[in-house]
């Protein structure tokens, strides 16, 4: 289970949640003091589609691992053109 | 152009393409033929009579005189196969009689249908009796709306981690309901909770997030005359209404050479959906366009993956505007090549910070960079990775044609896994995702 207090809170009920848990990242805290709580669940939900936005806009990309075996060039890379005609064979007869 | 792709993708199931890939030599056929627009031939069968078989390369439409009650038939798939495969077995070039007379009758039920069309635009609207089944349709909506909301406040005043915010079946009754309140948009979305969020391994996390989301379009659905005509419309979009008159009429059309960069298809309720990602060549602008078929007929994509259409697109009004229609048939041609439209995973990412920025409902972007697999990663040019979500059987057939080197891939990234729908082999693009339901 998540230790991050908003997602507690909505995993564990609002019904005795008396005060919006703090906001996950200083970004967010303007937009906090801002979601009316007289309905716990739907001030819970507000803070989520927030916290859903900013993580998944701040994901950040990884150190690649090192390449580790890659394949060589193929010695006789396919053949892209067909081969050409050649003249028919003289008939014996 | 006809090519095999195309064919497959036409064929009603896995036992009409064998057998229609059977049929494509001409030891089959007692005679056959084609032109420009139709290809025709006499399929050798168990009956006495051979099978009268008719395809129009327009629409891939046909028709056969054989019992089988799929479209296409085996016949019409091997006709077909036939024609890309041997084309010089199709040796006969004037149209026997009843391939006339069945485009005679084709093209006379085309003119009477786009008499009615036609008749039906201009007929004098009742504006009266329009604005009451608006009215209808806005109150049903509008119901269905309070009705979801208030049961994800109850779920979420109980616990998300309680068993009734796990029941996949409570959801799809939920999804019904939604259905019924004529909001087909919302139960998309709650189907992607009891379909995707609920499988996941992270759901503790997932869940709130996503009933986070679903919250928030609620909210501003639930006052959508206050909203500027950009967010109205991606409500109305998000919800499923359909646009009106006016709004289609205001959609902005975009002509350029697109790429068929991804495709997937797939069928809900008896209703099969192919979705294809399409990059212009030079507005570097992404478009979804979607095809629809009710089961058992198939979605005959005129436009393969790999394919370059010279096309009109008409993109539909939005907060970030993907999703297209074709204005016309387009003109696909074989060039399979396209270049990344970005070149680092990093540029990708911005761009979705700033779709996200646009659109707070945006779910996923499409993406064509070149990347390499890399332990459960995949790695661009720049030595960044994101994580990768792939089946073993697709993480496998990936791998093995990488080789372990950078080459060009086409998916989607949600903001958590980058999911592929195609990777180019070669000079060919490789379908990664279901092309048939």
């Amino acid at each position: 289970m998540s230790h991050d207090p908003l997602f507690s809170a909505a995993l564990l009920g609002t019904a005795r949640m008396t005060a919006l848990p703090p906001a996950p990242d200083a970004l967010l805290e303007e937009s906090w003091k801002v979601i009316p709580l007289e309905n716990p669940a739907a001030a819970v939900l507000q803070a989520l589609a927030l916290t859903r936005a900013l993580r998944r806009a701040g994901t950040r990309s990884l150190d690649a691992p090192a390449a580790t075996d890659a394949c060589p060039p193929p010695p006789m890379p396919a053949r892209r053109n067909p081969a050409p005609n050649f003249p028919p064979r003289p008939s014996m007869r | 152009m006809l090519n095999p792709d195309q064919i497959t993708a036409s064929a009603p199931d896995a036992a009409s393409l064998k057998a229609g890939r059977g049929l494509a030599t001409p030891r089959k056929w007692e005679s056959a033929g084609g032109d420009d627009e139709v290809l025709w031939g006499l399929a050798m069968g168990s009956g006495k009579e051979p099978y009268q078989t008719r395809v129009a390369l327009a629409d891939l439409a046909s028709k056969c005189s054989c019992p089988s009650r799929k479209f296409p038939c085996k016949h019409a798939l091997g006709l077909m196969f036939l024609a890309t495969g041997e084309p010089a077995a199709l040796s006969q070039k004037e149209r026997p009689p009843w391939v006339a007379e069945w485009l005679d009758s084709r093209s006379a039920r085309q003119e009477k249908a786009a008499v009615r069309a036609e008749e039906k635009a201009t007929k004098p609207v009742d504006e009266k009796a329009a604005e009451k089944r608006k009215a209808q349709r806005d109150n049903r909506v509008g119901e269905g709306i309070a009705l979801l909301r208030q049961a994800i406040h109850d779920l979420t005043r109980e616990g998300l981690a309680a068993a009734a915010a796990r029941d996949a079946n409570a959801w799809e009754g939920l999804a019904r309901r939604m259905v019924d309140a004529q909001a087909p948009g919302l139960a998309g979305s709650i189907r992607h909770l009891a379909d995707t969020v609920l499988r996941d391994p992270q759901v503790d996390e997932e869940l709130p997030l996503e009933l986070g989301r679903l919250h928030l379009l609620l909210h501003a659905a639930s006052q959508l005359e206050a909203h500027d005509d950009a967010t109205r419309a991606e409500l109305q979009s998000q919800l499923g209404l359909r646009a009106s008159a006016d709004e289609t009429a205001a959609r902005e059309s975009v002509e350029d050479d697109w790429f068929v960069a991804g495709r997937r298809v797939e069928e809900r309720d008896r209703l099969i959906t192919s979705s294809s990602w399409l990059l212009g060549k030079k507005s570097r602008r992404w478009a979804r366009v979607l095809r629809f078929a009710p089961v058992p007929q198939t979605i005959a994509e005129p436009w393969p993956l790999g394919s370059t259409v010279k096309a009109t697109l008409a993109f539909q009004a939005g907060l970030l505007p993907l999703r297209a229609t074709p204005e016309g048939d387009g003109h696909a041609t074989r060039d399979p090549v396209a270049d990344a439209h970005e070149p680092t995973l990093d540029a990708l990412l911005q761009r979705f910070a700033a779709g996200l920025a646009a659109n707070p409902f945006l779910r996923a972007l499409p993406f064509l960079t070149a990347l390499r697999p890399e332990r459960g990663l995949l790695a661009d040019a720049a030595g960044r990775a994101l994580p990768w979500q792939a089946t073993d059987d697709v993480a496998l057939r990936v791998e093995c044609i990488s080789g372990g080197h950078l080459v060009p891939m086409c998916g989607e990234w949600d903001g958590r896994h980058l999911r592929l729908l195609a990777v180019l082999d070669g000079d060919a693009w490789i379908p990664l995702a279901p092309q048939q339901p």
